[in-house]
């Protein structure tokens, strides 16, 4: 029997190709077998000896033919099979010699069929294109980088929307997915609260907060911070993330957090909420919270959105916010730290690493009455001249691209802070620092190791001037995060800092120092 | 992109030619770069079937961007140095060792005339019988056809003549009955390229503007040298090494041309 | 919405392949996740003009 293979633009060397032959014809039964390439001329003598009988699609000079002839067909057959298998393992064999390391997508998944998320943090002129292949490959993405483009941002989250994958962010550092903390992202408690954020820092502080009252999440999903903000973006991760936790039998309470949203973007999600058909808790960062909705609850700030979601997944009604100092406590506290400063120190000076957390903090203390300035203002009357110069109260962002253009995020490395506070520290005005210490993955091993130290030098500068500088500070993080929470808190207070369980709390305590540090010279 | 082996990189130019990307000068040929770099530790895997893209002087794969830019190629002309020292004695010392050392399977048979059975060998015989040397392209084993190596030793052997010392060669050969039909039908030979594949059309095409690959130029410049049996055995060593049959099947058609020529 | 894709994802394993920050893998890792992290280059040595065209080609 005579049987023909042909492979299709084959191209294989010629030792290759002859070992082939060679192996070929040593199989049983196999009386003659060619491994040439599909010209004209080998083409007319593998008919003239009945080869490609009656055949009328003839391969091409680039494909590769096999011709066997033998007795019995099946060892014709096997020997065909054989064949194809040779050729095959030579193909994937080719440049094996090197260690295979996968340097794009496509190699990635040839060893990792199964994989379904991609976490990608390559720079933003790249990103976006890698964020787009894996969605074309139907995977999930986390999509850390930034300086991505509000057009890809759209054009990433319709893909996504359409295939029904998640498409987190760009300029997403946060996200809990089945328990495990991806990128920026604490060891929380596993339970019945499902979040979507725009928000890193404060979904973070959230989630913390949630695990220290008992509760537990389900999922977290990040949306990355312009998804409501830009009313282009029209808030599509989002609405996709409650659609998903809406059907999701785990997560019995919706949370949703972002910062001031554009209108529309805003009303979309509200309703989408009411549809969910669960209790839902909203926080519009900087916006009063409005009147409940049926059973969606508006939230004023990140600690008591967290309350508010544990009493809901309890079933119950979400009481008063939960304080860890009585009224009469902070005042007692806020007292004590105002009484020794000098008449000069008068501002508060926030120093942050967390942007939302500088957010909560600003907005909080405007809601008192005080004026605030900052590199995140937006109004002229709140902009600094320089950002590396404090005017007045201010509150900063160091996470802003203005201070960690060639350093790293100040969540990584504490010596962009540090310098600061030794500035403010030096400047007699300052009456209060407040600081934002966040544990987790991706946050420094010891942030309050050398942050203690500058605590320390700076409230002993100001001492030394006769006035007396006060330090308020939150741990965002859990027991579970590998950075210890409580040996940090105890790092810090040893440092005479006064530690608060949530940056709501921190920046509370801070608003009663100032006042009381104001009434002083009254 | 159409082959990647430990040592050279294949790629199909659009024009229908074939380039080589090899990681040593002994191996080129025309149409290929010598970029070392790229084997020594890829920075990324290149797979058959992969398109690659040529931007001026970079050559741009989808994990490879490798700078072409002052990297030796190849032009494979023949000088009179490489065939000061040639001459009928020479040629029948090659011929014995070429048959002694090479390995049976492409056309070598043609240089035996008792060799029968091997169909390739039949109708290579068959074409030059009847004075068509363009009947042999695209013919035989090996990945790029016997019949296309042979035909580039045949121009190999033209060039040699043109460039040696016996200018009166020329003029005895046209005397003599020859195995190899003169003139070559070169006209003839360029219309049969698309009779084969794109390794053997870029090797004939190469050829037949005078341009050869490395381990020919090489062979005719050490057979020059040569200064006896054990210098030429070692010249066909190194040339049989090459390919499976192609080194062989070169010097088939080099010796065949030359016989009674030289 | 169809949001099964994602309920899919809520149910299983989470297998990751990391392109960028090698920490991000090395955290993922010590959370006991399945994860393959790539040595990601910038494609085409960085050259936009040539990214673009290797786009063009891979939709053929």
């Amino acid at each position: 029997m005579k049987k023909v293979l042909v492979r299709k633009n084959a191209y294989y060397d010629s030792v290759f190709l002859m070992l082939a032959a060679k192996a070929v014809k040593r199989l049983p039964g196999i009386q003659e077998a060619a491994v040439v390439m599909g010209t004209d001329v080998n083409l007319e003598l593998l008919k003239g000896i009945g080869f490609f009988s009656g055949e009328t699609a003839l391969p091409k000079p680039n494909d590769l033919v096999i011709a066997i002839e033998g007795d019995p067909p099946e060892a014709v057959e096997e020997a065909c099979r054989i064949a194809e298998e040779t050729l095959k393992k030579k193909r994937e064999r080719a440049g094996e010699d090197q260690e295979y390391q996968p340097v794009s997508l496509d190699g990635a998944l040839k060893i990792l069929p199964e994989a379904n998320l991609v976490v990608i943090s390559v720079p933003g002129p790249y990103a976006a294109r890698e964020a787009r292949r894996a969605l074309k490959k139907g995977l999930h993405v986390m999509l850390f980088s930034d300086h991505v483009s509000v057009e890809d941002e759209v054009d990433l989250k319709e893909r996504a929307s359409e295939k029904g994958l998640l498409m987190m962010g760009p300029d997403c550092g946060t996200a809990i997915i089945n328990g495990k903390p991806i990128c920026f992202a604490n060891v929380v408690r596993r339970g019945g609260i499902g979040l979507v954020a725009a928000s890193g820092s404060g979904l973070q502080e959230v989630t913390c907060c949630i695990d220290r009252m008992e509760g537990g999440i389900s999922q977290a999903l990040g949306t990355g911070g312009r998804d409501l903000q830009d009313p282009r973006v029209r808030g599509r991760m989002m609405l996709l993330g409650i659609e998903a936790l809406k059907h999701d039998p785990e997560t019995r309470v919706i949370v949703v957090l972002s910062k001031p949203p554009a209108e529309e973007s805003a009303a979309a999600v509200l309703s989408r909420l009411e549809e969910t058909g669960k209790p839902c808790v909203v926080q519009f960062l900087g916006r009063k919270p409005l009147e409940r909705r049926g059973a969606v609850w508006f939230s004023g700030n990140l600690e008591e959105t967290a309350a508010m979601a544990v009493a809901l997944s309890r079933g119950e009604t979400p009481s008063p916010p939960f304080r860890s100092l009585s009224e009469e406590e902070l005042s007692r506290t806020a007292e004590t730290e105002a009484a020794n400063m000098s008449r000069s120190q008068r501002y508060v000076r926030g120093l942050f690493a967390g942007g939302t957390l500088a957010l909560e903090t600003m907005f909080l203390f405007e809601q008192e009455g005080f004026k605030i300035r900052s590199n995140m203002a937006k109004g002229p009357g709140q902009a600094l001249q320089s950002p590396h110069r404090s005017e007045g109260h201010t509150l900063l962002d160091l996470g802003d691209d203005v201070f960690t253009l060639g350093r790293p995020h100040p969540m990584i490395d504490p010596s962009l802070r540090e310098e600061r506070i030794a500035q403010e520290a030096a400047d007699s005005e300052t009456a209060l620092l407040i600081l934002d210490v966040v544990l987790g993955y991706g946050a420094h091993e010891d942030p309050c190791g050398s942050l203690a130290e500058s605590i320390g030098k700076a409230k002993a500068l100001v001492a030394a001037r006769g006035g007396y500088l006060s330090v308020v500070a939150s741990i965002t993080g859990t027991e579970k995060d590998f950075q210890n929470r409580t040996e940090q808190k105890k790092k810090l207070e040893s440092a005479g800092c006064l530690v608060m369980p949530s940056n709501t709390q921190a920046a509370l305590l801070a608003v009663h120092i100032m006042k009381k540090a104001a009434q002083r010279w009254m | 992109m159409v082959s990647a082996h430990s040592s050279a990189v294949n790629v199909l130019h659009s024009r229908g030619l074939l380039v080589s990307f090899v990681q040593e000068t002994r191996a080129m040929t025309t149409l290929s770069v010598c970029v070392p770099a790229l084997f020594r530790k890829p920075p990324g895997k290149l797979s058959p079937g992969e398109w690659v893209l040529f931007d001026g002087h970079r050559m741009v794969a989808k994990d490879v961007a490798v700078v072409l830019l002052g990297r030796p190629t190849w032009q494979g002309k023949l000088l009179r140095a490489h065939v000061k020292g040639l001459s009928a004695w020479k040629l029948s010392l090659l011929k014995r060792a070429l048959l002694i050392k090479a390995r049976d399977g492409g056309l070598l048979g043609l240089l035996r005339t008792d060799q029968r059975g091997n169909p390739f060998v039949e109708k290579a015989r068959q074409g030059l019988r009847h004075t068509t040397l363009s009947s042999l392209v695209g013919l035989g084993p090996g990945s790029t056809p016997s019949g296309d190596d042979f035909i580039t030793g045949v121009l190999l052997g033209e060039e040699a003549l043109k460039q040696g010392p016996a200018a009166g060669a020329k003029a005895v050969a046209e005397n003599q009955k020859t195995v190899i039909p003169w003139p070559l039908e070169k006209e003839a030979l360029g219309a049969a390229l698309n009779r084969t594949n794109d390794a053997g059309k870029t090797l004939l095409w190469q050829a037949l503007q005078g341009n050869f690959p490395g381990y020919l130029i090489e062979m005719l410049r050490s057979l020059s040298a040569a200064e006896g049996p054990e210098d030429v055995a070692r010249v066909v060593e190194r040339s049989v090494s090459c390919g499976e049959t192609s080194g062989a099947d070169a010097l088939t058609g080099f010796l065949l041309f030359l016989q009674g020529r030289l | 919405m169809d949001v099964k894709k994602i309920h899919e994802l809520f149910g299983k394993e989470l297998k990751v392949i990391n392109l960028g920050l090698a920490s991000f893998a090395e955290n993922l890792r010590k959370e006991k996740v399945h994860v393959l992290h790539m040595d990601w280059r910038p494609p085409a040595g960085g050259n936009k003009r040539l990214i673009s065209l290797l786009d063009k080609l891979d939709q053929r």
